[in-house]
């Protein structure tokens, strides 16, 4: 197997050199950088499993490199951890915000740095297993179950290569196919692209909120604003922050919900 | 408007030179603070070269076995662990004063808490104490700050070994009752009979019994105004049998 690739980015001379010694004698192939657009010039040019990101740098924040790692990956992106002196709560959760993974704060042990290391990897693997087998559905609190039937309460955990986050049910606006895969809209603006087909989400998803409304369109009856009849005879569906209406069988529309108003135009 | 009119008014003189005093008074506070935080993370980073090299000089084959090592390593992990949690006191009590402890429940397992806790005891522990732990709950996970009850529990457990002398033995004992876990950090040390337990959770407050050992009467004020926060509880008993505990309440979901 190869060895995992980590990228320091510390200033300071003896700890990155101690840094340095206890990954490679774990087997980790270390490259090091002492400013932020050295770390920037080498991931340009270099790909690591694992960053190891000091917050205060000679030239610019840490958080520019981790601004630099997010923005530039589309595929599944390297394990980003802060090693900081600022144990400020404001940092890490900025840190948190911005995608990085962990945060270890100085001065740590030896065991620290390479447990926080193996459980962000752990992870990591983890995720691209469930991406690649199609089993990203993992209710909370569920030991198996990507057909377990989900009520709105429940949080799934969804992952794919951009981000990774728990989502309530309730909170899932609609989904969209998308050939093999499916494209989930949360309530926040937040998107997912998932290996997953719209026939095994209706297999979990709540009846009594979710509905099929087309062949590639499930739609949370909760985030409806209005239905409309066309002068063509279709029938429009508008959820709450979407930007365009969405087709819905005629059939479907019998299915409705009472309380929504079907007006014609 | 002229020099007179001021002289007229004393009153508005005085209100000036109190303004000014209160904006330098600001000034300087922001000052301190800053300094505070630029020396602390100033002192962190050599403070990581010393117990990082400290710990790989230890693992190196060549010296493994060598008992003299061994001892000059662990007498470095402590210092540096002493001297981070000084660090971390000053610094949290710069924040407390400025009401900018910020509190971030989150899920954890209480094994993690229970090992970062053992390595850290482990590190302030001096040759000839002793430290152990005593589970009074099955595995589970809770929603709370892990950090602050660790380091509450750090300053419970260094204060613990600090004042209980070198064959000192100090223990902490975790329950779970509903949704509150309840620590308690004993030692076989001086205790706190006839002191005012009040005074011990003041800034700089020092116990009678206290005096000799080492301590700017930090700890316990910086536990006390984090267990607030936690909407916990914490609390200084003597020991029947001598020694003290510290019974540290914390409601967690």
């Amino acid at each position: 197997m190869d060895k995992r690739k980590v990228l320091i980015v510390e200033d300071d001379k003896s700890t990155r050199e101690a840094m340095t010694e206890i990954l490679e004698l774990e087997g980790y192939a270390v490259q090091k950088a002492v400013t932020a657009r050295e770390a920037i010039d080498t991931l340009l040019t270099q790909s690591f499993d694992i960053i190891l990101c000091d917050l205060v740098l000679p030239d610019l924040t840490g958080f520019s490199i981790i601004d630099h790692v997010i923005a530039s990956h589309v595929g599944p992106r390297p394990v980003i951890i802060i090693v900081s002196g600022l144990d400020d709560r404001d940092n890490m959760r900025n840190g948190m915000e911005l995608g990085v993974d962990d945060y270890v704060t100085k001065p740590f042990t030896r065991n620290e740095l390479l447990k926080t290391i193996k459980t962000q990897l752990a992870k990591k693997e983890q995720l691209k297993e469930e991406m690649e087998h199609g089993s990203e559905l993992k209710p909370q609190g569920a030991v198996t179950g990507t057909q377990r039937a989900l009520n709105r309460e429940t949080f799934l955990f969804l992952a794919d290569s951009r981000s990774a986050s728990f989502v309530k049910i309730a909170e899932i606006k609609c989904i969209i196919s998308d050939n093999n895969y499916s494209k989930i809209f949360i309530k926040d603006n937040k998107r997912f692209i998932l290996k997953k087909s719209l026939r095994s989400w209706l297999g979990v998803l709540p009846k009594s909120i979710f509905l099929r409304i087309n062949k590639s369109t499930i739609i949370n009856l909760n985030f409806v604003l209005r239905v409309e009849e066309w002068f063509n005879g279709s029938y429009m569906v508008y959820l709450d922050g979407a930007s365009e209406p969405f087709n819905i069988s005629t059939r479907t529309v019998i299915k409705l919900r009472k309380d929504i108003f079907v007006r014609k135009v | 408007m002229g020099e007179g009119s001021k002289n007229n008014d004393p009153g508005r003189e005085k209100r000036g030179d109190e303004s000014v005093l209160l904006e330098r008074a600001i000034e300087l506070s922001g000052l301190k603070s800053r300094l505070i935080t630029v020396l602390s993370h100033d002192l962190r980073t050599p403070l990581t070269g010393i117990l990082t090299s400290a710990e790989i000089m230890s693992l190196n084959p060549r010296f493994e076995g060598d008992p003299a090592l061994m001892k000059y390593t662990k007498r470095i992990m402590q210092s540096v662990k002493s001297l981070d949690l000084m660090v971390k006191n000053v610094s949290a009590v710069d924040k407390a004063t400025r009401s900018g402890i910020k509190r971030h429940d989150q899920k954890f397992y209480l094994s993690d808490l229970i090992e970062e806790i053992n390595e850290s005891a482990g590190m302030l522990l001096p040759e000839g104490a002793s430290f152990r732990t005593i589970l009074l709950t099955q595995e589970r996970a809770v929603t709370g700050d892990k950090s602050l009850i660790s380091d509450v529990l750090e300053i419970l457990i260094d204060n613990g070994i600090r004042f209980s002398g070198e064959k000192g033995e100090v223990e902490l004992r975790l329950e779970m009752h509903e949704h509150e876990l309840k620590f308690t950090v004993s030692d076989n040390g001086s205790g706190v009979a006839g002191e005012d337990t009040e005074e011990l959770f003041r800034l700089f407050g020092k116990g009678k019994s206290t005096g000799h050992a080492q301590g700017a009467g930090l700890g316990l004020y910086v536990a006390s105004h984090i267990t607030g926060l936690l909407g916990g509880e914490l609390k200084l008993v003597q020991n029947e049998d001598g020694g003290c505990s510290a019974i540290f309440s914390v409601p967690v979901l």
